[in-house]
């Protein structure tokens, strides 16, 4: 099975070739999307299909902004399942969702820390 | 009165700051963000804009329901209000969710995550005072 990743030149579409704002942007990713992981996680456990769908869809834009296809892809399928039908993923699937977008958030940190290190070395 | 050029209705922190600083790009400093429908409705109340950029699924109040109020409003004016152009901003793409953000009555649609290049084509005809959204010639991420 392929391992999650995200891709910078998506960012980089995203922020119209600015690397400044991809960089922040990335930041952005790497702060606000672990407590929303966390937040489906609990909703998942609960069973509360409304937070499921409410997290789902959070997740699924800022997985799709760093070009993390597959996972944001998951997770319109839970969304679309949670608000429509009101059903929540089975625990392997929330799970393995949940640690996939961790995988993908250490992913992130580790090429912003790459970057910095590049620029500290560039000076 | 504000002079505000656009009200962001969006309740994700990471998809705020990139249209914020999407916006900044094609030359639009004035812009308020609220978290919702509710807030934003509460902020026309008060203020005025020249559009609305609206993502459609959020709590308390989606876009789609914030929109049909707007216009309802624009109905019971007794002098009749100009339309505000509503956009939507969804990562929904397909032709049944074009249909919904018709009907509730948003003008356009632009899909998430947002483009800049995207963006500039469907506010250019409405805000004709847009920068051009050129990419910078240097600096890229690799």
């Amino acid at each position: 099975m392929k391992a999650p990743s995200f891709c910078t030149a998506a960012v980089c579409e995203a922020a119209g070739g600015d690397a400044t704002l991809a960089r922040e942007l990335l930041d952005i990713f790497v702060r606000t999307v672990p407590p929303m992981v966390l937040r489906l996680r609990h909703a998942l456990a609960r069973g509360h299909a409304a937070q499921v769908a409410h997290e789902a869809h959070a997740l699924k834009s800022c997985l799709a902004l760093v070009g993390a296809g597959s996972a944001s892809a998951t997770c319109a399928r839970i969304e679309t399942a949670a608000r429509r039908a009101g059903t929540c993923p089975p625990p392997p699937e929330g799970t393995r969702l949940c640690a996939d977008i961790g995988d993908i958030v250490d992913r992130v940190r580790r090429h912003l820390g790459a970057v910095i290190q590049l620029e500290e070395a560039t000076r | 009165m504000s002079d505000t050029t656009i009200l962001l209705v969006e309740d994700n922190e990471l998809n705020q700051r990139l249209l914020v600083l999407q916006l900044a790009r094609l030359g639009i400093q004035s812009v308020h963000v609220v978290g919702n429908g509710i807030e934003a409705l509460d902020w026309l109340d008060r203020h005025t804009c020249r559009l609305v950029l609206a993502d459609c699924q959020m709590p308390g109040m989606d876009g789609y329901e914030m929109t049909r109020r707007i216009r309802a409003r624009e109905r019971a004016h007794p002098a009749g209000a100009a339309r505000l152009p509503v956009v939507a901003l969804s990562a929904a793409v397909l032709d049944d969710d074009k249909a919904a953000c018709r009907a509730a009555g948003m003008d356009d649609h632009i899909a998430k995550p947002s483009r800049l290049a995207a963006l500039h084509a469907v506010l250019q005809p409405r805000l004709p005072d847009l920068v051009p959204a050129t990419p910078p010639t240097a600096g890229a991420v690799t």
